[in-house]
């Protein structure tokens, strides 16, 4: 039966690659209107919208943000989950491409069109922690119920690198503090995988605190986890996003599908020096990290 | 589970369409935008701990793990790790401690912190150890700076600065439960609360007795009652309040059992403190942090003392008992704001302003019935500018202005050249100010007494203070090296220093007056190591030398030449941990022991701790046998026979439970 919505995501998937081909001709010419939807978010939602707004502004006439005249091609942008939801099962036929959608999203909506994914794969968190801290092997993860159909090819990939993944599960978010101080005696750094249950506003507190007090570095995925104490972090900043967003809706503009699921193109790594120090880790700058990063393999 | 299937399909026709291979093989997110939340920073720049490699100047950190294995009870006796400091005990329950001589029982040359407040007595200056209202469990760690830091830290940081940080709330939650039992009297208990209320509210709370008989020697018992409570409220990511209460309910036995000379009739002293303090936090990151605080600190003590007038005239031909009321009651009230900057990747920033009111109500210590107080302003900066590789310079003034003293400045200069990474050479020349305390700007101390004919009233003048005195100072030279090497768990630092004190304070007939000069001059070593897991080595020793001119106090034998510090932690079962601490402080004597300087022989002070885990269902139980001073009895604080204070063997059993 949850196959069904999935097969029809399928379907429609193939059909936009389809018509996006056959069509291609014909709309290469055409201008595009694109409308940006956001809800009340973070401040990295609002300063993406932002980003996004303006590096469609730069495509040129063929691209034009709504409000826009009548008629003509149109696709709609959803940035966050708010976004996502005001948007995705209203009954349109206009295209919606979402960036940083809920999980929700994975399952099918109504619409046609993509999605931008900003988590960092696993094996980039990886290959961050050897690249940074070569002899701490043994990494620490929180699993909640959402991540553990994952946690077999994560280990895959730790061992793959020879590393060692110590995994503690977490149910709810009140285990999260507990679960960390079972982990400390093992590690010598802490993973963290998006994930509502394990890192939130609130459990990033005893989080960052405890693994602080153990001397352990927390490797983030976000730019607001590295602002708030994590050592180091791989993300994609709101203009790296932007860019990624301008050259999809610039392919599609000319004719091209879009893209069913993807990730981050451009990424950044960034350290946080004052915690790293406090730490007694010498981390180079982010950007050497990230130089040497791009070239390991995923 | 039918979730992840359903995934798993939406996978398969992802990776059918092409999707970017190295993401489709292994990720799939299942959260719902908290990839996207503004986190609060919780590492700011007042959270994280100062390192040797860092600093630019001389710290010891006092970390969790110490803590533990200290074995301690007081958390003056924390600082026995500390090289060149002095813990004494001027009777059992009256821990004193000191860093680089000038050691008395109101050792007011040392700035001690608690959360960034200054704790220390605005009557005497220093600091009432047994008096603080936290528990050793309250306490995150302690950073203790050796030398003076004024510039930052503000006056009295004159020889050490002393930051006791307490947990962090956000960091636990359940209950814990914590008892000592044993020898002489000792009887602790400590309950302590965290959680998060669902608004967002964090809290920690600790209910606590201290209580023990001190001393065969000498009538000292103490039974100190106390709670504290530290609450944050996360405002928005950026910003968090947080409020921090303290109060100690103290009764505790003073005096000797051998009355003689100037000690006095065994009594009891009543003593009440509250605390508090209110901060306003703004942190966007770790290097950008501005905070503004409230705080106010009160505290009274009723000291009823039974004297005999005839050991003070002795023309008397009779004995004749007379009780003095030495009641007094402070204040303490302040706003302090400050704001840490990074301006770009080589420039690092710190400013700050405070203004603080002081007052003492004590009409017999103070002669009158109106409120003495003083009112200090001051503002600092400090600059960290890394202005080419591997040099940084750090600059760092204060101007204070102080009702009890004139108007000055403090300054640091140092310089730190880390040529490989982990090793750090340091050089750096500063100033510090030590403001008169209110006792001895303003004292006015006497008693009279009423007697039959042919005397009448007889008074007792004891300090009257013309107001004249000034601030000490203190110009400190020092080159030192750190290094650390993570990989190998070993870090360790030394340096060499010499301070200049001039118009140190002393008592003059009735007076205090700036009078000696003091020359000290000494270098420590600390090394830590944890060779292998499970296993934590740690040595500190310090020597001191003082040359002074010692003409209203014994300056020049006021601080050890020597003082070292052991500690072995071992896990020697995975339930099980044993821990060694010694210390040796060599001969001395405390400036106010009397006795024309005459020194205290050295003490050997050794604690051991063995606790064993016990394991329970829904709980984290300890049981740990401490045995304190192990090598048995020695003399404290004073050399000579009254008051008779001796420290003897104390054995306790320690039980925690966490749930």
């Amino acid at each position: 039966m949850h196959g069904v919505c999935n097969m029809l995501s399928l379907k429609r998937a193939v059909l936009a690659l389809i018509t996006g081909v056959a069509g291609m001709s014909s709309w290469a010419a055409e201008p595009l209107a694109v409308r940006v939807v956001s809800g009340e978010e973070s401040l990295f939602v609002q300063q993406t919208v932002t980003r996004i707004d303006s590096a469609l502004r730069k495509l040129g006439p063929d691209v034009l943000l709504e409000p826009a005249p009548a008629g003509g091609r149109r696709l709609v942008l959803t940035v966050g989950a708010r976004g996502w939801r005001t948007m995705a099962d209203a009954p349109s036929e206009t295209p919606l491409f979402a960036i940083a959608p809920p999980s929700a999203a994975l399952e099918g909506g109504s619409r046609k069109g993509g999605m931008l994914i900003l988590d960092p794969p696993f094996a980039r968190l990886l290959n961050l922690a050897q690249l940074a801290m070569p002899k701490r092997n043994n990494l620490g993860l929180l699993s909640s119920p959402t991540l553990q159909a994952r946690l077999g090819r994560y280990e895959s990939l730790a061992n793959d690198r020879g590393q060692k993944l110590i995994v503690e599960k977490v149910e709810q978010e009140t285990e999260v503090g507990a679960a960390v101080e079972r982990l400390l005696p093992n590690i010598g750094a802490l993973l963290a995988m998006p994930d509502a249950v394990t890192h939130n506003a609130t459990t990033v507190q005893p989080l960052l605190l405890l693994t602080y007090r153990a001397g352990l570095p927390v490797i983030g995925y976000s730019e607001s986890y590295l602002r708030a104490g994590a050592a180091l972090a791989v993300y994609s900043t709101p203009e790296q996003i932007a860019q990624q967003v301008a050259e999809i809706v610039s392919a599609y503009q000319q004719g091209r599908a879009l893209p069913g699921l993807v990730t981050p193109k451009y990424y950044s790594v960034g350290v946080n020096q004052p915690v790293a120090r406090s730490l007694g880790l010498n981390l180079p700058p982010g950007e050497e990290l990230e130089v040497k990063l791009r070239q390991m393999r995923e | 589970m039918k979730k992840m299937n359903k995934k798993t399909i939406c996978w398969a026709a992802l990776l059918a369409l092409g999707v970017p291979s190295a993401f489709a093989a292994e990720t799939l997110s299942g959260h719902d935008g908290d990839q996207n939340a503004d986190f609060p920073v919780v590492l700011s720049a007042s959270r994280l701990k100062q390192t040797a490699t860092e600093a630019p100047s001389a710290v010891t950190v006092i970390d969790r793990t110490m803590i533990e294995a200290s074995g301690a009870r007081q958390i003056a006796d924390l600082l026995r790790y500390v090289p060149g400091a002095v813990v004494g005990y001027n009777d059992g329950n009256w821990p004193v401690a000191t860093l680089r001589g000038m050691s008395a029982v109101y050792a007011s040359g040392v700035q001690v912190l608690i959360d960034g407040v200054s704790m220390y007595s605005p009557l005497w200056g220093g600091m009432l150890w047994s008096e603080i209202p936290i528990t050793l469990d309250d306490i995150e760690r302690i950073e203790v700076i050796r030398g003076p830091n004024a510039a930052v830290f503000g006056p009295n940081s004159f020889t050490g600065v002393i930051n006791i940080i307490t947990r962090e709330p956000g960091a636990e939650k359940g209950s814990h439960l914590s008892a000592n039992i044993g020898d002489s009297g000792v009887a602790d208990v400590s309950y302590r609360h965290a959680g998060t209320f669902d608004n967002g509210l964090r809290y920690r709370a600790t209910l606590a007795q201290r209580a023990s008989n001190g001393f065969d020697t000498r009538p000292d018992s103490q039974r100190y009652v106390f709670g504290n409570l530290r609450a944050e409220y996360q405002i928005e990511p950026t910003q968090a309040v947080q409020l921090s209460a303290r109060w100690g309910n103290d009764q505790k036995d003073l005096g000797d059992y051998d009355v003689r000379g100037g000690s006095m009739q065994p009594h009891t002293i009543f003593g009440r403190r509250f605390d508090l303090q209110l901060r306003w936090t703004q942190a966007r990151s770790s290097d950008d942090e501005l905070w503004v605080q409230y705080y106010h600190q009160q505290a009274s003590t009723q000291d009823h003392v039974l004297i005999d007038l005839r050991d003070r005239f002795p023309f008397l031909p009779f004995s004749f008992p007379y009780n003095v009321e030495i009641d007094f009651a402070t204040e303490r009230d302040g706003v302090e704001l400050q704001q840490t900057t990074r301006w770009n990747s080589t420039l690092r920033s710190v400013w700050g302003l405070e203004a603080r009111r002081d007052a003492v109500y004590s009409p017999r210590l103070m002669g009158t019935e109106q409120t003495q107080s003083s009112t200090l302003t001051r503002g600092f900066g400090n600059f960290e500018w890394h202005f080419a590789t591997p040099w940084t310079l750090h600059l760092a003034a204060m101007l204070e202005r102080n009702s009890l003293a004139s108007t000055d400045w403090s300054s640091r200069t140092a310089l730190t050249y880390e040529p490989v990474t982990g090793h750090v050479l340091r050089v750096s020349s500063s100033t510090a100010l030590r403001t008169p305390t209110l006792l001895e700007k303003k004292a006015n101390y006497s008693f009279s007494a009423q007697l039959p004919a042919p005397f009448g009233t007889i008074v007792a003048p004891i300090y009257s203070a013309t107001g004249k005195v000034d601030s000490e100072s203190v110009r400190s030279d020092e080159i030192g090296y750190a290094f650390e090497l993570p990989e190998h768990k070993f870090g360790g630092d030394m340096r060499w220093f010499v301070d200049h004190y001039r118009d140190l304070i002393g008592q003059s007939g009735l007076d205090y007056v700036n009078r000696d000069t003091a020359r000290a001059e000494g270098g420590d070593l600390t090394l830590r190591w944890e060779p292998r897991s499970g296993t934590l080595l740690r040595l500190a020793a310090a020597t001191t030398r003082i040359v002074s001119s010692d003409d209203l106090g014994h300056y020049s034998v006021s601080a050890p030449r020597q003082t070292l510090s052991l500690l072995w932690d071992q896990k020697i079962a995975p339930q099980t941990n044993f821990s060694a601490n010694f210390q040796r402080v060599g001969k001395m004597a405390w400036l106010d022991a009397g006795e024309n300087g005459r020194q205290l022989p050295a003490i050997d002070y050794l604690t051991l701790k063995l606790s064993q885990t016990l394991p329970m269902n829904s709980a984290t139980g300890k049981l740990s046998l401490v045995v304190q001073n192990a090598l048995g009895r020695h003399k404290e604080y004073y050399a000579g026979t009254s008051p008779l204070t001796v420290a003897d063997r104390v054995a306790f059993i320690q039980y925690s439970m966490s749930y």
